[in-house]
């Protein structure tokens, strides 16, 4: 409580010392919202329009309906593509965080010298720092969580003709709670970062690089985060909504052949004759159900959440061993 | 109470090893409700100084106290203004302030701020003021926080005589009034002789001269005469032109004024001997001494 | 709101003679003169520092000179006030003195001492005359 209350003042000062930034921010994150209702319900409308009509988007629309079939989906399409602009900039948001907080919030404090007015008012550096991350803090936990809402219900909202999969890099990162954990991991490394750096230009760069590789490098082992469920057979029942980590052959022993050999066969007797030759039996597939969505989420939070900790306990104690 | 505003053992500070130190072994104290002259040649170590008993830096050996306590839990009870006068360029002039109160919310005092910073453009951001108009605002922010101890770097330099004078005025009449301890330092000694009754002089990063200004002078005198033996006083520079020897010493006992012509130096001319002879021996006055042991309060 | 001060101090820095010492003889000078009286209420050392930009505790020192003398009086919170004026009422108040020397003035000048020989040697008498005084 009492640190609340040393926060409010320093916090304050953070955000009239921003406020231009902070009321664009909130400008653009407004207008986010406003796109991605109006293409949702804009959506909806353009497909009861065609759903009431004569043609169908299933089969073959025949040649009446081959022009009106060929608007509806360009349509779609397009609008679509709002949702997945909205995603890209989702998904940028925790580099745009690191750099703010590392260049202009904290950097260019410590490398104008205005740092030295900041810590000799009654306010501890600590105390300075702990501002410096609420505001944004608090900005962000409001923002994106309204955005990532939204555009959840956006993409939910209207039944096109191209399904949203969950475990589409786009749709996963901007879904859930992890739009939050990136964010918040991106400020903190941008407050490390500007700290360390104490450069404004440098500070960002160096920010968005760590940050940028960090969040790719985990979009890439996602699927390892959580053991993925297996299916066997001579034939695989692949169902919708699957998201396959690997496919390949099995041998009688059991044995994972992860190039599918005889996928070059040129007869269906040489094929045989190639399984046979490789003791094959089966297929498998090694696949995240739908179900894995949140725990997927949850151990990807969790270890955004571990760094971020980490950065701020670092950034904290350089700022603590630097001044007396 | 009549305890340190600032006591220093052993004090040191280096920004790296290749750049030497900036500061070394500096031991002092400068008691509670003076105002002291922090004098030396550029680089002689008095921003460092200022801005390890700022709290701002962490000294690399030895200890610095403030009002009592380190300076980090004195800094509410501390103001310090930097020689570049850094300020929010973001911020207006009023807005300036009102982040003084802000971030001082116990011990603001509007007035004291609006006394100084009263002239100043209240709406002007802070990157559009001039250099004069830009210490006026960062000593309005100093004095709003009604501080116990000022610590003022090269504060009047982009002054001219006039807003020096007045500045100066504000500056006294608030220690007055309120019994704050202030430390201004500059390398222009001239500037602070009238406002200052403590002196600190650094030089080399070592504070070679401490205490109460009068005792300081009253310590040396300049002698002429015929070439002799001046012991057993202290030479701190002599020079010899023919038969005759004009010397500063520092008294260590009568000076026999039969045989030399005695007069006091002024406070410029102890400085500027000392600054030609890096050799002469360190004085502190009893006051300035720092007490190993800082005793309880 | 207190009545204003009955004087005011001019510092010169260059004149070499100490800060607080300059006060105490403008002090003095100001009860010779008649221009304080008793009762009178002497700048406070925010005043003085004020508009001087000297150190505080040089005025401090003046007055602690002068209460020391016996000419001022310190009331707690309200001020340092002039007690008495200084003795020599003669200044003001005795025109024998002022006449004589006038008249010394007029035959010094007519003997061909111009203004500074006259300064010198009043200078002169008035030390060998006080040798041994404290101010």
């Amino acid at each position: 409580m009492s640190t609340l209350t040393t926060l409010r003042g320093p916090a304050r000062v953070v955000v009239r010392q921003h406020r231009w930034t902070l009321w664009i921010a909130g400008g653009l994150a407004l207008a986010g919202v406003i796109i991605l209702i109006v293409t949702a319900l804009w959506s909806a409308h353009v497909v009861d329009a065609f759903e009431s009509g004569p043609c169908s988007a299933e089969g073959d629309p025949g040649r009446s309906c081959y022009q009106p079939v060929r608007d509806y989906m360009d349509t779609i399409f397009a609008l679509s593509k709002a949702f997945d602009h909205t995603a890209t900039v989702l998904m940028a948001l925790p580099l745009l965080i690191g750099v703010f907080v590392a260049g202009p919030m904290i950097a260019r404090e410590l490398e104008s010298g205005t740092f030295k007015v900041s810590w000799t008012q009654s306010v501890s550096p600590a105390r300075w720092l702990a501002a410096k991350l609420a505001v944004p803090a608090a900005l962000l936990l409001a923002g994106v969580s309204v955005l990532t809402a939204v555009l959840t219900w956006a993409r939910s909202y209207a039944d096109t003709p191209y399904p949203v999969q969950w475990h589409d890099a786009l749709v996963f990162s901007t879904s859930g709670v992890l739009p939050l954990a990136h964010a918040f991991f991106g400020m903190c490394v941008g407050a490390l970062a500007g700290l360390l750096v104490r450069r404004t230009l440098p500070a960002l760069t160096v920010s968005a690089l760590v940050t940028g590789t960090a969040l790719t490098a985990l979009t890439y082992w996602r699927q390892e985060l959580w053991p993925p469920r297996t299916l066997t057979g001579e034939t695989l029942n692949a169902a919708e909504g699957m998201w396959w980590v690997e496919t390949g052959d099995l041998t009688s022993s059991g044995e994972r052949l992860t190039q599918t050999a005889c996928s070059q066969s040129a007869s269906e007797a040489d094929r045989l004759q190639c399984l046979a030759d490789h003791d094959i039996t089966g297929h498998y597939l090694d696949y995240h159900p739908a179900s894995h969505f949140w725990p997927i989420q949850l151990v990807e939070t969790g270890i955004l959440l571990a760094l971020a900790a980490l950065a701020l306990a670092l950034a904290f104690r350089m700022l603590r061993r630097r001044t007396g | 109470m009549t305890g340190a505003a600032i006591e220093a053992n052993g004090l040191g500070m280096t920004y790296g090893r290749k750049r030497g130190w900036a500061l070394r072994d500096c031991s002092f104290r400068l008691p509670a409700g003076r105002i002291c002259a922090l004098v030396g040649p550029n680089g002689a170590g008095k921003s460092t100084l200022l801005s390890l008993a700022a709290g701002l830096l962490r000294p690399a050996e030895g200890s610095v106290r403030v009002l009592g306590s380190t300076p980090a839990e004195a800094r509410p009870r501390i103001a310090y203004v930097s020689q570049d006068k850094p300020l929010y360029p973001q911020l207006t002039v009023a807005d300036t302030l009102w982040a003084g109160a802000e971030l001082n919310p116990a011990t603001w005092d509007r007035a004291a701020a609006d006394r100084i910073a009263g002239p100043l453009p209240q709406d002007a951001k802070v990157r559009a003021l001039s250099g004069g108009q830009r210490t006026r605002l960062a000593l309005a922010l100093a004095l709003g926080k009604r501080p116990e101890l000022m610590l003022l770097d090269e504060l009047m330099a982009d002054l001219d005589p006039l807003a020096r004078h007045q500045l100066m005025g504000l500056l006294m009449a608030e220690a007055a009034e309120h019994g704050t301890t202030i430390v201004m330092s500059s390398h222009i000694l001239t500037e602070l002789e009238g406002s200052c009754d403590y002196l600190l002089f650094v030089d080399g990063g070592r504070v070679r001269l401490g205490g109460e200004s009068d005792d300081i002078v009253a310590a040396h005198a300049l002698v002429t005469g015929q070439a002799r033996d001046l012991a057993p006083h202290t030479v701190v520079e002599s020079r010899t032109t023919g038969r005759q020897l004009t010397a500063l010493v520092r008294r260590e006992g009568p000076l026999d004024d039969t045989v030399w012509d005695v007069t006091e130096p002024s406070l410029e001319e102890l400085l500027l001997a000392h600054l030609r002879s890096p050799e002469a021996p360190p004085l502190l006055t009893p006051s300035a001494h720092a007490r190993q042991e800082v005793a309880a309060v | 709101m207190a009545e204003s001060a009955a004087v005011e101090f001019r510092i010169d820095r260059r004149s070499g003679v100490a800060t607080y010492l300059q006060i105490v003889q403008q002090t003095k000078q100001a009860l010779r003169l008649g221009v304080l009286e008793p009762g009178d209420r002497l700048p406070t050392a925010r005043e003085v520092v004020e508009a001087t930009a000297i150190n505080p505790n040089t005025v401090l020192k003046a007055y602690r000179e002068l209460e020391r003398e016996g000419l001022v009086e310190a009331r707690r919170g309200l001020g340092t006030f002039v007690r008495r004026t200084l003795g020599s009422a003669a200044v003001t108040t005795d025109p024998p003195l002022r006449a004589e020397l006038a008249e010394w003035t007029r035959r010094a000048r007519a003997a061909g001492l111009d203004r500074d020989d006259v300064h010198a040697l009043f200078t002169d008498v008035l030390d060998s005359t006080f040798k041994g005084d404290q101010h």
